[in-house]
């Protein structure tokens, strides 16, 4: 399968050339930088291109990305309008749609000891977005005694906890519960120009690139969700704002960074909230040696209930 | 009879010829103004909507008319699917428009150079962008009314006079 159009039509005509007779579908990363090689990432191996193809050993004759490709690329990707980025370049990161993220680097700007731009782009890494639907199906139903339970999705990072939790989310959404998102780096939902651009299901509410603390006590007061979605929580202020909602009798779907349930039980912030008793299942996400995932779902005694692979 | 009003319609073509040359700079100047307005509309739209260009050009393009309509439609055309087209390109294809209409080349001179200004610029410095540009058409577009006022008298008058003469001689 080659390349996608909508991230080829992203890119200077230079690149798109190297880049269009290549065939690849798990394509992770485009990787730009000024006046060295283009890099893409593929199943997390590093790949350089060369008159279109790609080696795996860096050598000469690589083709080089140039400053114009950069503002050629930054053009389309800002549809001509770098202007109306101002918010997201505050934030070091572009979505675009189809849900990719484009991180950048050049720059930064200061005024009153805040970000306001980022200029002279020289670098940028485009992460090709990949929705597993119906990943989560498996699980599901050892989330609910009937009724859903708060969830806490653990894994390091790179192990698809947030495609899961995406999953998930367009899951519940789909079987009857108002899900209410709060999308901090705009990761779950991928919204552009107010649309996401991922399967979220029917039911789901989104506040995009919302902090989770402000949130979270948003989504409460407005929207009158069933379940609370959010990414990455950690820190106490998270930690006060989950008991506010949990208090306000809406349930919990929420990820966090860790390695394993012991090392959970450490973390600062969550801690407190674990004393609580406040999440009812774990779902720990790992890869096997084989490079395949798994995913183990704990009850709140931390007793195995299931396990699923993919 | 007959050679009378044929003699009378030389005479005024020539006249005509005047009248033209002086109506031309008329729309010249028309043109300059909705160009002018054209872009103190997106300027705007760029500041306070924050919309991307396409559409800003789409919108302002609606509001205007005739030649200054088609230039940014054929713009709008070009750019409205990311990827196509480079916006230097698209720009500088567009303006094929312009220079098929009243406008002379010193006159197309300054709305090119927008083009690459405009590009990878952040909100404050398009703004500035598009003020400079405006202003240097204001300068231009007051230097041609003086010039009209000046020539239009000018042109219609010798218009007249040869057409006078072009009677005498074949009288």
């Amino acid at each position: 399968m080659y390349m996608r159009k909508d991230i080829l039509n992203l890119l200077s005509p230079n690149i798109r050339r190297e880049l269009a007779g290549i065939s690849s579908d798990k394509l992770n990363e485009i990787r730009l930088r000024t006046d060295k090689p283009l890099i893409l990432t593929e199943n997390n191996r590093e790949y350089f291109v060369n008159n279109g193809v790609l080696r795996k050993r860096y050598a000469e004759e690589l083709y080089i990305v140039s400053e114009s490709d950069l503002k050629e690329t930054m053009e389309f990707i800002t549809n001509y309008s770098l202007y109306a980025y101002n918010d997201e370049l505050k934030k070091g990161f572009i979505t675009v749609s189809g849900g990719h993220r484009i991180g950048i680097c050049g720059k930064v700007v200061y005024e009153d000891e805040k970000i306001k731009t980022i200029r002279n782009i020289q670098s940028m890494n485009i992460r090709v977005s990949h929705q597993i639907v119906g990943c989560g199906e498996k699980i599901v139903p050892y989330l609910k005694t009937p009724d859903y339970e708060n969830t806490l999705i653990i894994s390091s990072p790179g192990m698809g906890k947030t495609t899961l939790l995406r999953d998930l989310i367009r899951i519940l959404s789909n079987q009857g519960a108002n899900v209410g998102v709060v999308d901090e780096r705009s990761e779950i939902a991928s919204c552009y120009l107010g649309k996401p651009q991922n399967d979220v299901g029917i039911r789901t509410d989104i506040l995009d690139c919302c902090q989770k603390k402000d949130g979270m006590l948003m989504l409460v007061r407005s929207m009158r969700p069933d379940i609370i979605a959010v990414d990455e929580i950690g820190g106490e202020e998270d930690a006060k704002a989950l008991q506010y909602i949990s208090l306000c009798g809406c349930k919990i779907l929420a990820t966090i960074h860790a390695g394993s349930l012991c090392e959970l039980e450490h973390k600062s912030g969550i801690k407190e909230i674990l004393q609580l008793g406040l999440f009812k299942r774990f779902i720990l996400c790992e890869r096997t040696e084989t490079g395949a995932f798994i995913r183990t779902v704990y009850n709140e005694e931390k007793r195995q209930v299931c396990v699923c692979d993919g | 009879m007959v050679k009378l009003m044929g003699i009378l319609m030389i005479g005024i073509s020539a006249a005509m010829i005047g009248l033209q040359l002086s109506l031309k700079m008329k729309a010249r100047i028309e043109l300059l103004k909705e160009i002018e307005y054209a872009m103190e509309e997106m300027s705007a739209e760029a500041a306070y909507s924050m919309e991307i260009l396409p559409r800003i050009i789409g919108n302002t393009a609606k509001k205007t008319s005739s030649v200054c309509q088609a230039w940014l439609m054929a713009l709008y055309e070009k750019i409205k699917n990311t990827g196509e087209y480079g916006f230097c390109q698209a720009y500088r294809e567009s303006l094929s428009v312009l220079e098929n209409s009243d406008l002379k080349n010193e006159d197309i001179r300054i709305i090119k150079t927008l083009s690459d200004k405009i590009v990878n610029r952040d909100g404050d410095r398009l703004s500035l962008v598009f003020q400079g540009t405006i202003r240097e058409l204001s300068v231009h577009r007051t230097t041609i009314e003086a010039e009209y006022s000046e020539k239009s008298k000018l042109y219609r008058t010798l218009g007249l006079l040869f057409g006078l003469f072009v009677i005498i001689i074949v009288i």
